[in-house]
């Protein structure tokens, strides 16, 4: 490995380790999970059994507990509403049934991991689709269904998105959030697809806040997906091309971070 | 790295990144006790083909990469909306617009980013395989082009060592991600992520045999030689 690889790492660890620890514990803790706790380390890059190794081990396996959290929800999600007879046309069931496989298999694959490291697996908390009563009709109207698909799909790909960071210094990690990342961004486009063919204006990718097609607790999901700036470069009408506010917005998913992604699936956990 | 630097600038850290940065974190470094031998030296840039354009070597080799598959999509989609397929309807003219949009949005990101460090725009294209007139022909291409720039950029991220560097090329891959979803839905109904693995993960391809796949789309030669490897 490189030196410069080493550097990084480390680099990371100190700024990940000492400014934001703390608060993504606190955060987690109230999403009803118990943080993992760490018995035994991650093998990060080499780097063993020392002070710096133990905190990058928490992190990671904080970050595998953090992408569990939107995984074990949107698993719960289609599971319930596929056991509703008459919710999803039989047209399509296929298409759900096949992100259902592919949700349950992110999640066999983090725990695996959780459980390799001897790391505490969360159990799954107890779901309510209705947000409560907020959202009455989630799980009896294919309408409120899909909009709540979506929002979810795309709340999950900005959550992985945010672990990739977290994982940041373990690169088979992050590959693998990366690999995930890509299907459930795969999964929103198809769930928009179908939403879209329901006669919703809306087109697979995220345009600005989409504020206008959503309700409530869900308009959570998409705060701050209205960046136009990305790494100080301007994206709107770059370099003289014809290019609006809403092309400038979809060509870029962003990170939900974790006090985002707790207002949004707080209300959906009982 | 948290501003925009020049290229000098960010060469400039390169170079005193061993020995400024190292004295930093001696001290979590003994702890370790670690690794310093088998860290060597950056190896001297290889000579490449004369005539070829070299996409670099370390982050910049492999931004380059990312470029130049958003420069291969970005010029595919142009081509397409303006050649438009027979029979091709306003609906799907939307998608591929919007696509072409994105991609365009993402090939000049990179451009103004690496800035002197970045290969030539607009590098000429080989699209003798493609017929723009048939709708078969297009819809295929979009959808190997979407599952290659796919696969290359997670690819890319494995590889690339700066946290913002990473952050980026995720963010985009994610989008490219959705592109290519609903252009095999087009080819074929559901088969929006009909390659995952048996862990629910996307193909995932490093840039060298990417490059292998992408070159034969320029009319350039591309050298990758100075890429970082898997």
């Amino acid at each position: 490995m490189k030196l410069t690889d080493i550097l990084k790492e480390l680099e990371q660890v100190q700024s990940e380790a000492f400014e934001e620890k703390a608060d993504r514990r606190h955060i987690l803790r109230n999403l009803g999970f118990k943080v993992a706790k760490i018995a035994s380390p991650f093998a990060i890059a080499g780097l063993t059994v020392n002070k710096v190794a133990a905190k990058t081990t928490d992190i990671l396996a904080e970050a595998i507990v953090f992408m569990l959290n939107m995984s074990y929800m949107q698993a719960d999600f289609y599971k319930q509403a596929l056991a509703v007879g008459g919710l999803i046309p039989d047209s399509q069931k296929g298409g759900f049934q096949k992100i259902l496989k592919d949700k349950n298999a992110h999640i066999a694959y983090w725990i695996s991991h959780l459980n390799k490291t001897g790391n505490v697996v969360p159990t799954v908390p107890a779901y309510d689709f209705t947000g409560k009563g907020t959202l009455p009709k989630t799980l009896s109207d294919y309408k409120a269904f899909l909009t709540l698909a979506h929002a979810i799909e795309d709340a999950g790909v900005r959550m992985y998105l945010t672990g990739i960071d977290m994982l940041i210094s373990n690169k088979a990690f992050r590959s693998d959030a990366m690999n995930m990342a890509t299907v459930n961004a795969r999964h929103a486009a198809h769930v928009r697809l179908l939403r879209r063919n329901t006669g919703v204006d809306m087109m697979p990718w995220v345009s600005g806040t989409e504020a206008y097609s959503l309700v409530g607790e869900i308009k959570k999901a998409y705060q701050n997906e209205d960046n136009t700036n990305q790494l100080k470069v301007s994206t709107v009408g770059i370099n003289g091309f014809d290019i609006s506010f809403n092309a400038a917005t979809e060509a870029f998913d962003e990170k939900m971070g974790l006090a985002d992604a707790e207002i949004f699936m707080r209300p959906f956990i009982v | 790295m948290k501003e925009v630097t020049t290229q000098d600038q960010k060469a400039h850290e390169n170079a005193s990144l061993s020995r400024r940065k190292f004295l930093n974190y001696a001290g979590a470094i003994a702890g370790a006790g670690i690794l310093i031998a088998s860290c060597k030296k950056e190896d001297d840039p290889k000579p490449v083909e004369e005539g070829a354009i070299d996409l670099g070597s370390n982050d910049t080799g492999l931004l380059n990469y990312a470029y130049l598959l958003q420069q291969l999509e970005a010029a595919f989609y142009i081509e397409v909306v303006k050649n438009p397929f027979s029979g091709m309807t306003d609906a799907e003219k939307g998608f591929f617009v919007a696509m072409r949009d994105h991609e365009i949005v993402h090939r000049e990101f990179f451009k103004n980013y690496l800035g002197t460090s970045a290969i030539p725009p607009s590098i000429e294209n080989d699209w003798s395989s493609i017929d723009f007139s048939v709708k078969k022909s297009v819809m295929a291409k979009a959808k190997f082009f979407e599952e290659t720039v796919v696969a290359g950029m997670s690819g890319i991220c494995k590889l690339l060592i700066s946290e913002e560097h990473i952050q980026i090329v995720s963010k985009m891959a994610v989008v490219d991600a959705r592109h290519s979803a609903i252009v095999n839905n087009f080819v074929y109904p559901d088969t929006f992520a009909e390659k995952t693995d048996g862990n629910g993960m996307d193909v995932q391809q490093d840039p060298q045999s990417s490059l292998d796949i992408t070159r034969q789309f320029f009319k350039k030669s591309i050298s990758g030689s100075n890429m970082p490897k898997y």
